[in-house]
This record gives C-alpha cells, sequence and structure tokens, in this order.
C-alpha cells in the first residue's frame, strides 16, 4: 500500500509502522518550525499474514483521514 | 594558498582540543534541534533554533537589534566572547546565524568547519547535559544593512552588469522543475525558476561532499570565477529561504574575501510568490 501524497518524498529507512505493525518505507517532513517527523510512504503487507480486504481498509482510512483533511481548509459546498 | 579569513573557521580536533569557557562559547545552531540538539550535541554547546530564536516570531524577518541582545544575554555572550557556531544541515543555518551576529557587529566569530555532519563521522561524543550559562548584558551594533538584499535591491539589481546575482538551489530549483523538495512542504512558492540573469552555483559546490568542510581557495576560485562571479562585483546570493545563500554568502566573503556581497534572505519564497515579479526558466 502506497501513500500517493508522499510521493518524490526520500526513503530515508525501512523498519515497522508501530500503528500498523508492518514494514514501511520512511521518509522525513519537516514542519513550519522545523521538526522532522517520520511518515510512511509504502508498506509491505506479508500475503500470508493480510488479504486484500484488510488492506483495503487501511487504504479506505487513509482515503478518509485525506477527505477530512481537505474538508478542513477547502469545504465543498455541495 | 589560505583563505582571505582563516580566523573564522576551526576544526573539529580543535574544538575538541579547546572546549567553551567564560570567554569562549561554543553554539549549536540547528534547523531541527528535536532531531539535533536534543539527542546529542558537543559538550558545553548551548542551543539556537534558528525558527524560534533567529527569526521574529510574527513578521517574518530577521530578530531585531533588540531580541539578538537578549539572545545572546541568554546565552552568556557578550560583545567580546568568542563564539563558535555549528549545526545540521551542512552549517547552513549556523551560516545564517553567523551573517545575523555580522549584521549586529559580532566581531570575535567562528565556524566550525563540517559541522555536526564531520563531527559524527568522527565518531566524537555528544552529551545531552545542557550548560549552566550566565547571563550577560549585550549590546549590540546597529544593524549593518549591507549585508543584506532586499527585494527593492534585487529588483533594481536586474539589468545592472556590476552586480551579479548566485541562485545556490540545485538545478532542479533552479529551472523551475520543483519549487522545493517534498520534504519542505511549507517551502513552496506559486512560480517555479529563477531570477532573470542569475547563476546557478549550488552551494554544495562550495564543499566537500566527503565531510562537508569547505573547499581550498583555488577550487573555491574555479567555481566562482569562470562564471563571472568576481570580487569586483556587487554579488547577491539568495536561495529559497536565505540559509543556503548564507552558506555561500560566507564562503565569498570571509573565504574568498570578496567585499561586496549581499545575502538576499527573502529569496525564492518571496520572489516566486510576489505577483508581477519576472521568472526566468
Amino acid at each position: 500500500m502506497e501513500d500517493k501524497t508522499k510521493r518524490g518524498l526520500t526513503i530515508k529507512e525501512t523498519s515497522v509502522d508501530e500503528k500498523l505493525k508492518v514494514k514501511a518505507d520512511k521518509g522525513m517532513i519537516h514542519d513550519m518550525d522545523g521538526i522532522g517527523h517520520w511518515v510512511p510512504i509504502r508498506w509491505y503487507f506479508a500475503k500470508n499474514q493480510f488479504d486484500l480486504n484488510q488492506v483495503l481498509e487501511y487504504a479506505e482510512e487513509m482515503d478518509k483521514k485525506y477527505t477530512e483533511l481537505r474538508e478542513l481548509t477547502c469545504p465543498d459546498d455541495d | 594558498m589560505s583563505y582571505a579569513h582563516p580566523e573564522v573557521l576551526v576544526d573539529t580536533e580543535w574544538m575538541s582540543k579547546n572546549p567553551p569557557n567564560e570567554n569562549r562559547k561554543l553554539v549549536e545552531v540547528d534547523y531541527d534541534p528535536v532531531n539535533g540538539y536534543q539527542k546529542g550535541h558537543i559538550n558545553g554547546a548551548s542551543l539556537i533554533w534558528w525558527k524560534r530564536d533567529i527569526n521574529d516570531p510574527v513578521t517574518r524577518d530577521i530578530i531585531s537589534k533588540r531580541q539578538f541582545e537578549e539572545l545572546m544575554t541568554k546565552n552568556g555572550i557578550t560583545a567580546d566572547t568568542e563564539v563558535i557556531l555549528y549545526g545540521d544541515f551542512n552549517n547552513w543555518f549556523a551560516a545564517f546565524v553567523f551573517w545575523v551576529f555580522k549584521i549586529y557587529g559580532h566581531e570575535n566569530l567562528k565556524i566550525m568547519n563540517g559541522g555536526r555532519k564531520k563531527w559524527e563521522l568522527e565518531n566524537r561524543e555528544y552529551t545531552t547535559e545542557e550548560p549552566q550559562l550566565q547571563a550577560t548584558n549585550y549590546i549590540a551594533q546597529p544593524p549593518d544593512e549591507g549585508l543584506r538584499a532586499y527585494l527593492f535591491d534585487v529588483s533594481r539589481a536586474l539589468d545592472k552588469e556590476d552586480t551579479v546575482m548566485v541562485d545556490v538551489r540545485s538545478p532542479a530549483e533552479f529551472t523551475g522543475e520543483i519549487t522545493a523538495p517534498p520534504e519542505y512542504p511549507m517551502e513552496h512558492a506559486q512560480r517555479g525558476g529563477h531570477i532573470p540573469g542569475a547563476n546557478n552555483i549550488p552551494w554544495a559546490t562550495a564543499v566537500n561532499d566527503a565531510d562537508g568542510t569547505f573547499k581550498t581557495v583555488d577550487e573555491l576560485k574555479q567555481n566562482y570565477e569562470p562564471k563571472g562571479v568576481t570580487p569586483d562585483k556587487d554579488v547577491i546570493c539568495y536561495c529559497r529561504i536565505g540559509e543556503r545563500s548564507s552558506h555561500s554568502w560566507f564562503v565569498l566573503k570571509y573565504l574568498l574575501g570578496y567585499s561586496k556581497v549581499r545575502n538576499y534572505d527573502g529569496s525564492w519564497t518571496e520572489w516566486g510568490n510576489m505577483i508581477g515579479n519576472p521568472v526566468e526558466k
């Protein structure tokens, strides 16, 4: 699974994502104050541990998060 | 041949043998202190956090003379103190702070060549203990505006043959392919490209890849002079937010000894966002 909003971000390490408990490529994004935050870019779900529906749930959750963020700054009048 | 002002540099070996004391203060300058100073720093170093300490908290500007005096006072620095700066991100922000110190007239000022990068490559020690600093009463000089270029100065220099603009960003930023890397989403501009007539001489061409130390005088001359960046010119350096350009400003002014070099700290995040500014790709 890949977070396409992180496209182009340099992969700095591959380690376990504490939230989803799977191996993930991670990069660093610096906030307004310059502080770097590790962010997962791509997750590797092992086929013998996860089925596609479970991964889809995670993907939909991520999509929902970005929709909510978009609504916060650019609310859709419809 | 040695640098024009070799007294502005110390190396890591010297630093390890000459720790800070009452008359010598060591200051780490970080863009990201959470992943830098707070994880470990050179023994006795205090912290200047670029965003919090060296920028006005409200307006986009460097700190005022009064704010600078307060910062120095807090860091136990007097007008006579020898101050050595080093930091994260290849000393970019240490160079920015060097520039601000010079704006407010601090004389005895140095940079530790190679910064955190070289110190770490040499597996030298860090501590997480913060020094106990005695407050001072620092009196700064009025700002030396001759070291700083404003939007107006850059606009006015566009058609001047005796002023040369040095864009120290990456070639991808210079051509407008990107406005900022994905790591820095807060530093984009509405337009990509560069100031018309600017030369692209990336900051990194002034340092050795391996350890981030500055190249030799001959190598530096070869880096700038063939592109028309010569000591007889009025030089303006810029990048995206003014930190990489202060690194090149330092190289031109202190290592090569150019007499007229200014840092345009508004840089691309100002130029590339202003309505009507000419842009070249």
